[in-house]
């Protein structure tokens, strides 16, 4: 869940059960009626609920004797997040995996089929260790909205003058139908596709926007940006309605969203879906990822990034077969990093490593981040890779947090895979990410 | 051990807010960055150091003091305070720098509920002590770089207690006149704290600038805040002062925290006030290196703000953190302006021409552009 969320209207609430199956019921209860409440349809809160059925079920097996069970559910305006926090003995998130397959001949594996199941009711699916030696298992899953494509725009008219604001609900909505009608050839998150998830996502203040508009009320351009993890926003846009050149319609969009964000925790600013109107003078270009579209057709998309305070320096873990790479890169960036190799010396280690997955289905994309490493690296890439070519895939990315050590160990089965290092983004995670790409379409 | 209740102690308002980091020391930024010196040009520090009375008490000081609390009311500073201004010495209130007497103030008049006015581009400070005590802060934008009266006042409800005016505003450098000051003044009509912050007093020299402290005894809602850190070079002494109304000192000293500041700044204040000499060498240094960057500047082609105090903001075709991190390979380190809602710009702290050389030569470097 976003840190830097500038809203306050999220809708929580919680329940904290023992770890036993005779509390399955009002687990079930609660997530079903606390789904609902929250604005998902019945279908949507039926999934939820299964999900919750399953892991219940699946925890009370593992967790320790008197131990609890804590489901949190929060709104967040276009989505729901449900974290469930709790302690376990042993807990094989193996299963975790969307390759992972399961055998009906072993009864240990078929416990683990109930995680599986529940990771497919949802949208995304996190898993993480935290400090106070807890599981935090984090399900979002998404509301549905109705596409809106082909209703009408209305004209932009001539702009005089304008001012830059925040817009009112039917505002945003027509600025997603504005960007939708002038830029349908360009690329940007199919989220704007739907204007009323766009309200919703800035109603839940994980996401902002401001709008140029006149007296008389005509929108002539728009930016949008997102409060995302750790200390980044991202901004999409400007997009410009009106091309009165005269206007500045574009800079002023800028100027007035870096001005926005400039005074929260917010660390740094990404644009990955620059549009013509985009001035590279406010920001740095990070570098340039190649997506293919279904007829194999490649594109070049930069990575904008502006740093919005003074670099502090920080140190980060780097695996040795990215250092160079990283050397370079920090170097071109002006960027003071002390890098400090990992390295395997035979420490034992987990059996399993695990990896999630988002899949963004616009640009037939999925990206891989870990969950945990384990002997099985190299053999899991491998599935995960097959999946993908099956499921037809085309742009395959990893993310490697160089804040965690970790997430080094990966890069070995990374570069054997064709994977290359392919941008920087500058405290992106907990240190800076490096975001990798699989060169060339999966054979 | 983990603290499990911590995040419930906390309140909202902390919640959103991120603590201020500051700049490593220059020993940890010269090893960041691969350089061997540093030219600090981004807090506006007075590069000639205190005055030489100052300086000889600083050097001076006996060890065997340190062991013996300070006057915890800063007594004989803010009796030769009074001695200068005609005040009493009760209607000064002496911190640990001005930005302990900004959160005095606002401790003392605001309550759940109630707002403070400034402007968006401006000392952050204001705002930031604000927000993190859990008020409101309304933020007027600038028009023409010059704090916005009509705006300030349009914004003023019910629960409005303190209206912050940088005079001159710094980065802008813009100020009101005692005209303008006056008709503000009249027209709140003692119904709030007006508060003019005066960091950057001693380096006007403009006839039409007001003098905050002459108008305490018109106007008894107005506090005045001045520092030791700018003109009088003791900002690692860490000491400022608010003047006002005695019955509005009174209430402000309520809030106030007595020994917060130590004897060496005491004492190194009491003889820098006295020192009229250091102000004119100070103002001769910027009037020198202010002509020398303006017509720099203009040769590079990079438009730039520049009025009073001892900086100067210069906008930039670029990032300016990306400019800060290009510079600083070459150790000169200057003030990114995005925190100040000024993207792309930079402030510069007018200051040896040394260092102003090296800046002008690193910086068309950095742009790449040609005078």
């Amino acid at each position: 869940m976003s840190q830097l969320s500038k809203g306050n209207l999220e809708n929580r609430s919680s329940i904290t059960l023992p770890s036993s199956k005779a509390f399955l019921s009002p687990a079930i209860s609660f997530a079903e009626k606390t789904a609902i409440a929250l604005g998902l349809d019945n279908r949507e809160a039926m999934a939820v609920t299964l999900a919750i059925e399953e892991i219940f079920t699946y925890l009370c097996g593992i967790t320790f004797e008197n131990q609890v069970i804590e489901i949190i559910f929060s709104g967040r305006g276009h989505y729901i997040a449900i974290e469930i926090v709790f302690s376990a003995e042993k807990l094989n998130i193996r299963a975790f995996n969307i390759t992972s397959a399961i055998s009906p001949d072993d009864e240990t594996e078929m416990e683990e089929m109930g995680l599986l199941i529940a990771s497919r009711f949802v949208d995304r699916l996190r898993v993480n260790y935290s400090e106070d030696k807890k599981y935090r298992m984090l399900l979002i899953k998404e509301k549905a909205y109705p596409d809106s494509a082909e209703e009408p725009v209305p004209s932009v008219g001539n702009l005089d003058n304008f001012e830059i604001r925040t817009p009112n609900p039917e505002e945003l909505k027509l600025l997603s139908r504005h960007i939708q009608y002038h830029y349908r050839d360009a690329f940007f998150p199919s989220a704007l596709h739907y204007p009323g998830k766009l309200v919703d996502m800035v109603n839940g203040g994980e996401y902002a926007a401001m709008i140029a508009s006149d007296s008389k009320g005509h929108i002539g351009g728009g930016i949008i940006w997102h409060y995302s993890e750790g200390k980044t926003v991202e901004c999409w846009g400007p997009y410009v309605f009106d091309h009165n050149p005269g206007l500045g319609l574009a800079g002023r969009l800028l100027e007035d969203c870096i001005a926005a964000v400039a005074k929260t925790p917010a660390i740094s600013l990404l644009n990955r879906y620059p549009v013509e109107e985009f001035s590279g003078d406010y920001f740095e270009l990070l570098g340039t990822l190649e997506i293919a579209d279904s007829s194999g057709n490649t594109r070049e998309i930069p990575s904008w990034y502006r740093q919005l305070n003074e670099d502090l320096g920080a140190s980060i873990w780097a695996p040795s077969e990215i250092e160079h790479y990283l050397r370079l890169e920090y170097d071109r960036l002006f960027l003071p990093r002390e890098i400090r190799l990992v390295r395997y010396d035979g420490e034992s280690d987990n059996l399993f490593s695990v990896l999630s997955v988002d899949f963004d289905r616009s640009s037939d994309s999925a990206t891989m981040h870990p969950v945990q490493a384990g002997r099985d690296i190299a053999e899991n890439l491998r599935n995960h890779l097959q999946l993908f070519m099956k499921e037809s895939v085309n742009n395959l990315f990893f993310e490697m947090d160089l804040g965690i050590y970790w997430h080094s160990y990966f890069a070995p089965a990374l570069v054997s895979e064709g994977f290359i290092p392919r941008l920087i983004l500058p405290y992106g995670g907990k240190g800076d990410i490096v975001v990798f790409q699989r060169g060339g379409i999966p054979e | 051990m983990t603290f499990s209740a911590l995040e419930r102690l906390i309140p909202d308002y902390i919640r959103r807010f991120e603590a201020y980091i500051p700049s490593k020391p220059d020993d940890e930024l010269k090893k960041l960055y691969g350089c061997n010196r540093i030219f600090r040009l981004n807090n506006n520090e007075n590069p000639l150091g205190p005055p030489i009375e100052a300086q000889r008490i600083i050097s001076g000081f006996p060890p065997v003091k340190a062991s013996i609390y300070p006057s915890g009311d800063v007594y004989y500073l803010r009796q030769k305070l009074a001695d200068l201004t005609g005040l009493h010495p009760d209607q000064f209130l002496v911190g640990n720098g001005a930005n302990e007497v900004i959160a005095f103030v606002i401790k003392a008049f605001c309550r759940e509920g109630d707002n403070i006015i400034t402007a968006d581009k401006t000392f952050a400070v204001y705002e930031w002590v604000a927000e993190f005590s859990g008020f409101e802060a309304r933020l007027a934008p600038l028009i023409n770089f010059e704090f916005d009266d009509e705006k300030m006042l349009s914004m003023v409800d019910e629960r409005t207690k303190i209206l912050f005016i940088c005079n001159p505003n710094n980065p802008t450098g813009t100020y009101w006149s005692l005209d303008k000051l006056s008709r503000f003044m009249d027209r709140i009509n003692g119904s709030r704290i007006v508060v003019i912050d005066e960091a950057y007093f001693e380096f006007v020299e403009k006839e039409d600038f007001p003098d905050g402290i002459k108008l305490i005894k018109r106007y008894p809602n107005l506090v005045v805040f001045r520092t030791m850190s700018k003109m009088y070079g003791l900002a690692g002494l860490r000491i400022g002062y608010l003047a006002g109304d005695r019955e509005v000192v009174d209430v402000i000293r309520r809030t106030c925290v007595v020994y917060s500041v130590n004897t060496v700044a005491q004492e190194a204040a009491c003889a820098a006030i006295m020192d009229t000499g250091h102000i004119e060498k100070t103002r001769e240094m910027v009037k020198r290196g202010r002509d020398f960057l303006e017509k720099e500047l203009s040769l590079l082609k990079l438009p730039f703000v520049s009025n009073e105090g001892n900086y100067i903001m210069v906008k930039l075709p670029m990032s300016d953190s990306l400019a800060y991190r290009k510079l600083m390979k070459h150790g000169i380190m200057v003030r990114t302006m995005t925190g100040f809602r000024f993207p792309n710009y930079i402030r510069v702290t007018v200051s040896h021409m040394e260092y102003l050389e090296a800046f002008i030569e690193r910086l068309s470097t950095v742009i790449n552009r040609e005078k």
